[in-house]
């Protein structure tokens, strides 16, 4: 067998090989037209404990903050985003303290593409969930990160802007396996 | 005016009124006039 992720048509895949490849496609969801929020399907599950899940080319009517919601939970996040922009001219820190939801990035509304990238750690497992990641978008760059801090097991995420709807782009979710 | 849309999975649709009374009360507005929100 040739080795991973050469692949050739037809090939025997062996197990002890295949098992080493550390990372799988769970889900991508394409956000759709003018859509307030954009909730994945279920994406969390027994199946893996961390998961990484990219945000990118979601554009929004406004621009603004990108914002999560593991579930339908919109209460006990903490957390912190640093911004800075390309200019020089801003930078600083937004914060929750037990908020309603978690700051991912911004939501792009020019034609440049914005991006998100994070780990979420034991999103599925009954304890708090956390996350660590960082971001680009409307001239904005910065890394973030937060926790869930209720014992909740959840399956699904939610994106939404702080304001006005989003169109396009994709959410990939990809499972570690270990 | 109509209630804006809700996507879950492949499937948007139009949010019922309890769904937007939650997305207002959590500080979503759908106000076009708004200038780009500073991060």
């Amino acid at each position: 067998m040739a080795t991973p992720p050469n692949f050739v048509d037809a090939e025997i895949l062996y197990a002890s090989q295949l098992n080493k490849v550390g990372m799988w496609l769970v889900s991508k969801t394409t956000v759709g037209t003018a859509v307030a929020t954009a909730t994945t399907g279920t994406v969390f599950s027994s199946d893996y404990d961390n998961y990484r899940v990219i945000i990118r080319g979601v554009k929004s009517s406004l621009g603004g903050n990108l914002l999560l919601n593991f579930g339908a939970t919109v209460t006990g996040y903490y957390g912190s985003l640093y911004y800075d922009s390309y200019t020089g001219a801003t930078t600083g820190a937004l914060r929750r303290n037990n908020g309603a939801n978690l700051q991912i990035g911004t939501a792009e509304n020019s034609s440049a593409e914005q991006v998100t990238s994070m780990d979420i750690a034991n999103p599925f497992l009954a304890m708090s969930t956390s996350l660590s990641g960082t971001y680009y978008g409307n001239a904005f760059s910065g890394w973030f990160g937060g926790t869930q801090a209720s014992s909740t097991s959840f399956t699904t995420l939610t994106i939404r802007a702080d304001g006005g709807t989003l169109t396009g782009g994709s959410i990939f979710v990809y499972g570690y396996r270990y | 005016m109509s209630n804006p849309n809700i996507q879950i999975d492949d499937e948007v649709r139009q949010m019922t009124d309890e769904e937007y009374a939650e997305l207002l009360a959590s500080g979503w507005t759908l106000d076009t006039s708004l200038e780009p929100i500073e991060p």
